[in-house]
């Protein structure tokens, strides 16, 4: 099932939850809607599961408008944050509502549910109520619920921040694998850029209901359309310093108090030529400097987070603070004076006034 | 200033004790009155049984209802008045906190200010709707056990009783339909469920503690209830009395009144809300309060 929206707006009052989305979703699709909390993702996704009606604009499932369409018509599956089982029946008649509901016989009832439930791992459990299961397996039941009308389109409403560190890490994968093995259009929302980079295909970020970026992971993380794209995306988040892009003598160089970094010619052209004022942001990834104790940029240790795998540096450049990934090796003390090299292939250019990156062909 | 510990714990159970002691004195003086010919103060003057005559016999003559009788009128009349109470209250409680509709709000600041209203101004007006309502074929007076819903019936009374009661009612069970969340509800939406369906087969299990405290709180406010029975019936020991006018025969102004027999049908008529409350105290604490948390 293919999930189209065109123009979808959504009001509450005065207050614009989602404004002109436009979007396509393919068939067999995992895509995430990421953003900050109140970004108006969830308002996206009840509007799919027909909770919400659009205040404007369409939602196309295939060919067909659904904007009028009652939920319990939209062959979709929903499992919500809270999971919202249904706390005074037990796991079985959970499980077995949605069949209830459309009269299925009993004995057709019984061998489904008992199908979902040990396709999910919990078999056994049927008996108990939500009350006495673990947060995990309360997350399985939901899931069960949602699968067992064999929907055509499976919605998650942040289905891992419930669950405690381990568990999450455990489900993101069984999430994945599962939703490919089922190749069920699903749509997830997440506030968690982690979660979403390493299940979806495809995601959305959105922020204050407007769509940002549209795209898979890798383009996300490597080639963020706009400043607030670049700093949601990556953990630790990207350093942003504050340059003015020069030109002399052909050459196009970023300066600022504390530094000066030569562009490659293309890159630099292109950044001229979309930027607004010679006042630019420089965005870099931590893992895209490296510490070097001869040439570089001068900066002055802050603080050191070993992390086992690396250690995370805090570095001061002038009045910012800079992170950066050195080896496990590294070694050094808060004052300390260190040398940054920055990976000229791996730099991002943002206008200050419009936000967008300067480094995009124009569209 | 703070008192040390011991003092302040007695201070404590002083406050405690003495406002209830009142109290449990006026009880204690209704038992053993009940029991007894005559007493000075507490002290009984002879014990009998000849009180709670009116058990086994009609004090007032064979053509009065017994006491079985009457007993009977006021359990019918509370039953009913607290199961319509109940089912009218959670529907339209349900109806305001999850629907949207145009008059919602002002539904809602009309149920609080009904909530506040001084029924006793209402009397007259019913009276002559009850009236009109006696008039009407079958339910006006035919009705069995409650004689109809018209004037003079136990049918009628519960009825104004019942209008008397919703608003607090429907203000209650808002409170616990608020409490519980709304992805439950979302859930059973989604599943294929209408909105009857999610409102019995979902809601009204998880609101068991709230249906419990109305239900409790409407039966005894219909058990004692004296003004509205007292003017919607004819005449206090007629086929449509109840206890709290029952009651009142024993005390009249031309014979002395027998003040211990007065108080042996008090107590007769206070020893079933008695039990009641003791079994349901807890539950009765929460109904301010809102029910339990919602959801999983």
């Amino acid at each position: 099932m293919k999930i189209v929206f065109k123009h979808l707006c959504k009001y509450f009052g005065r207050v614009k939850a989602v404004d002109n989305l436009n979007l396509e979703v393919g068939d067999g699709e995992f895509i995430a809607l990421l953003g900050p909390s109140g970004c108006g993702k969830t308002t996206i996704l009840l509007m799919i599961a027909g909770i919400y009606k659009p205040s404007k604009g369409f939602i196309y499932f295939d060919q067909r408008v659904i904007n009028d369409v009652s939920p319990k018509d939209r062959k979709i599956g929903m499992v919500f944050q809270s999971y919202a089982l249904y706390p005074h029946m037990t796991v079985f008649n959970n499980i077995a509502y949605p069949l209830k509901l459309k009269k299925v016989p009993r004995k057709e009832t019984k061998e489904r549910v008992q199908k979902v439930a040990d396709m999910m791992g919990i078999g056994e459990l049927l008996d108990r109520k939500p009350a006495q299961l673990s947060g995990g397996q309360q997350q399985r039941v939901a899931l069960a619920r949602a699968l067992i009308k064999e929907p055509e389109i499976l919605l998650l409403d942040e289905p891992l921040s419930n669950l405690d560190a381990r568990l999450r890490i455990m489900m993101r994968s069984e999430l994945k694998r599962l939703q490919k093995d089922l190749g069920i259009t699903t749509v997830f929302v997440t506030h968690d850029q982690l979660e979403a980079l390493t299940m979806a295909d495809k995601v959305a970020v959105v922020n204050s209901g407007y769509l940002q970026q549209f795209s898979g992971p890798d383009e996300l993380y490597n080639h963020p359309k706009n400043l607030f794209v670049a700093g949601f995306i990556g953990s630790p988040p990207i350093n942003f310093i504050s340059v003015s892009l020069q030109k002399s003598d052909g050459r196009f160089l970023l300066k600022n108090r504390d530094l000066q970094i030569e562009l490659a010619k293309e890159i630099g052209s292109k950044a001229e030529n979309n930027s607004t004022s010679s006042e630019i942001l420089l965005g870099i990834r931590p893992e895209h400097i490296t510490i070097n104790k001869k040439e570089g940029i001068e900066t002055e240790v802050y603080v050191v987070e070993p992390l086992g795998r690396d250690i995370l540096v805090s570095v001061k450049l002038g009045k910012s603070m800079i992170k950066v990934f050195a080896s496990p090796s590294f070694k050094a003390n808060i004052g300390d004076r260190v040398k940054l090299n920055f990976n000229l292939d791996k730099i991002m250019l943002f206008d200050k006034k419009s936000e967008k990156s300067l480094l995009l062909d124009k569209d | 200033m703070r008192l040390p510990q011991k003092p302040r714990a007695a201070l404590a159970y002083l406050v405690l004790i003495v406002p209830s002691a009142l109290i449990v004195l006026g009880f204690l003086w209704l038992f053993i009155t009940s029991f007894s010919t005559r007493t000075e103060g507490l002290r009984s003057l002879g014990w009998t049984l000849r009180n709670w005559s009116f058990l086994w016999e009609s004090p007032f003559g064979p053509q009065y209802p017994s006491i079985w009788w009457v007993t009977l009128n006021t359990l019918v009349m509370s039953l009913v008045m607290t199961l319509i109470v109940v089912v009218v209250s959670s529907m339209t409680a349900y109806a305001l906190s999850r629907m949207k509709f145009t008059g919602r709000k002002s539904f809602l600041s009309l149920t609080l200010i009904l909530h506040a209203f001084p029924s006793v101004t209402l009397l007259i007006p019913i009276y002559f709707v009850l009236i009109w309502v006696s008039k009407i074929p079958v339910i006006g007076r035919g009705v069995p056990l409650l004689g109809g819903l018209g004037y003079n019936t136990i049918g009628g009374v519960a009825l104004v009783m019942v209008a008397f009661q919703l608003p607090f009612g429907i203000w209650v069970m808002k409170g616990f339909f608020d409490n519980i969340s709304w992805d439950m509800e979302r859930s059973a939406l989604i599943d294929g469920a209408s909105r009857f369906r999610v409102w019995w087969q979902i809601m009204m299990p998880n609101i068991k503690p709230g249906i419990a405290a109305l239900s409790i709180f409407s039966f005894i406010t219909a058990w004692n209830a004296y003004l509205i029975p007292l003017t919607f019936t004819a005449g206090r020991a007629g086929k449509s009395a109840v206890l709290s006018l029952y009651l009142q025969n024993f005390i009249s102004e031309s014979v002395m009144t027998e003040w211990n027999a007065v108080a042996a049908v008090g107590l007769f008529q206070l020893i079933p809300v008695v039990i009641f409350f003791l079994f349901t105290q807890q539950v009765l604490l929460n109904i301010y309060g809102g029910g339990k948390k919602g959801g999983v």
